[in-house]
């Protein structure tokens, strides 16, 4: 059997979706799968046309990374399998899921990120996630259980996808006066498209990635950090206004 | 690079380094890359660099480079596999990237590269193989493979490093231009060319638009990019054809002004280059520069590196220099 069908089959991967291509980072341990429902010419990347990745349940010890490029044509109910998740998360459903069923089961919050390996980040995400009823209205009082079992110290600096300061920087409404060149050209392009984008889910995959870019940065960026809670607290105060 | 990590070698030196299994990204002339040995190493062609000592032209040695990398994967790519070429870099590293100068992979990656997955979120540099200017037309720039010892001229080579934890690449970009307090120039579509542009909000043919306002053509347009300025450089105006070519591609939607000329190159590149920009790995400037400024027998202080043909720094850069720093967290 190829390596791709085997990991499909660890990773739960149904048909018609495959997977096109297999990278394994032994120094990070983390498994990514890129994935589409087609091979060949049907699976090229396609510049400009946005791709999601999504953290996965892990396979043995190594951390597993689903990428695709989830488009309009969809149903719900093909948009709602486990090993891909929303435009606005950078969890799969089926991760989501088994948090909640280890919750269920009577296991602490920091408990069951130490057992599925997930990060402060991605664990505020996945609460955020349940207690806006992501996973179902049944289960958004276990995020008060949540939050408090993390912590607030635990608290991340960089806000989460629904923080309206990440509209704010990509609508230019929102001054930012990045450092590192990375950035500024990062910006410059996300600010190009997130203009021109009418998809929410297209948006949604923009706001991601430029805050997946402050979390992998985030010890070369306090300066720009520092900006961002400046926007957060723009929009707190004009709210109150 | 100011190090001793970066320098003019010859071919039995650098044979040294890559039998020692050392990481190693290589620039020289196409006849001596052939005569180095398999290894970790990937190359491309240029006799122009700027060592320690000064910009020089050399046919028969090579400018060696030696990479910081725990571990390390060497690909080629073509046209089908270059976009995805970052889905193959760590998540804890940084590539380097060469292109053969006029290949469709070097105008796929102009054109394409910001719309690429994980473009900016991975480090990546590079550089554009060129050639002699005695040879244009008569040779053709190249890659090669250090792993296999193939060389390509339409197809991008990628050296990947991983980093340990707790140290991380960054990538820095020197450009001594400035806008000049000028007209604003758009244009209605990416590309190596055009013929129109909106010149303050009005349409005007390019060619007509430069002579008129005599722009010397060694000024770069210039587009801020959140503070960073990036170069496009003019290549030709050509009033017969009623085209203006250029070295890298112009991006609909940016808007672009003609660059101030820079008096004494060394000088600023002196005042610009951090007096302690941390461990450089990687360096590069552009051949523009060398012939514009006169920079053979002149020294870039702080910085060395082969001189090319097109700069990376994510996207391709012109008239720019490159280069990227190991940084502890």
């Amino acid at each position: 059997m190829r390596d791709t069908e085997v990991c499909r089959r660890l990773l739960g991967i149904e048909e018609p979706w495959t997977i096109n291509r297999l990278r394994i980072d032994t120094q990070t341990r983390e498994l990514h799968a890129f994935v589409g429902r087609g091979q060949g010419w049907l699976a090229r990347v396609v510049p400009d046309q946005p791709k999601s990745r999504w953290r996965h349940s892990n396979v043995g010890a190594y951390k597993a990374f689903i990428h695709a490029t989830v488009t309009d044509g969809l149903s719900d109910e093909e948009k709602g399998v486990g090993f891909i998740g929303r435009p606005d998360t950078e969890f799969t459903t089926g991760l989501a899921r088994k948090v909640t069923d280890c919750l269920k089961a009577g296991l602490r919050y920091r408990e069951v990120c130490q057992l599925l390996d997930i990060d402060v980040h991605l664990a505020w995400q996945i609460r955020h996630a349940i207690q806006e009823g992501m996973l179902g209205t049944e289960l958004t009082a276990l995020a008060d259980s949540m939050g408090a079992d993390i912590g607030q110290d635990a608290l991340p600096d960089i806000p989460p996808v629904s923080d309206p300061a990440w509209r704010r920087l990509l609508s230019s409404e929102g001054s930012l006066n990045p450092r590192l060149l990375s950035l500024r050209l990062l910006l410059t392009r996300a600010r190009q498209e997130f203009g021109r984008l009418e998809d929410e889910s297209a948006r949604m995959i923009r706001i991601n990635e430029i805050r997946r870019f402050f979390v992998k940065h985030r010890k070369q960026l306090g300066y720009e950090i520092d900006q961002l809670q400046s926007l957060r607290s723009v929009r707190e105060k004009e709210t109150s206004e | 690079m100011s190090d001793t990590n970066s320098s003019l070698l010859s071919v039995a030196e650098v044979s040294a380094l890559i039998g020692k299994g050392v990481p190693l990204a290589l620039a020289g002339d196409e006849s001596v890359l052939a005569a180095l040995p398999q290894g970790n190493w990937i190359a491309g062609t240029t006799p122009y660099f700027m060592t320690a000592e000064a910009g020089v032209c050399d046919r028969n040695r090579v400018f060696a480079q030696v990479l910081d990398a725990e571990q390390v994967s060497i690909e080629t790519y073509d046209m089908e596999s270059l976009p995805s070429f970052l889905e193959d870099a760590p998540e804890h590293g940084y590539s380097i990237i060469i292109l053969p100068a006029g290949s469709e992979v070097h105008r796929s990656y102009a054109e394409n590269a910001p719309g690429f997955p994980e473009m900016y979120l991975k480090p990546v540099v590079g550089w554009v193989a060129g050639m002699h200017l005695d040879d244009l037309g008569a040779t053709t720039p190249r890659v090669v493979n250090g792993l296999t010892g193939e060389s390509y001229e339409n197809q991008a080579v990628v050296l990947h490093g991983s980093l340990p934890p707790g140290t991380s690449a960054i990538v820095h970009a020197i450009n001594l231009f400035e806008p000049d307090e000028g007209d604003d120039i758009e244009f209605a579509e990416t590309g190596f060319s055009a013929r129109q542009g909106l010149v303050n909000g009005e349409q005007k043919a390019l060619p007509e638009y430069f002579e008129d306002r005599g722009v010397d053509t060694r000024q770069p347009l210039l587009a801020d990019y959140c503070g960073a300025m990036v170069n496009v450089s003019i290549q030709s105006v050509d009033s017969g054809s009623g085209e203006v070519q250029f070295y890298a591609p112009v991006f609909r939607g940016i808007q672009y002004r003609v660059a101030k000329p820079v008096s004494d190159y060394p000088l600023a590149f002196a005042q610009a280059m951090p007096s302690n920009p941390g461990r450089i790995v990687f360096g590069c400037n552009c051949i523009l520069n060398y012939l514009h400024s006169g920079l053979e027998g002149k020294k870039t202080p702080g910085l060395t590196g082969p001189v090319t043909f097109g700069e990376v720094a994510y996207q391709l850069l012109n008239q720019t220099a490159v280069f990227m720093t190991l940084v502890d967290d």
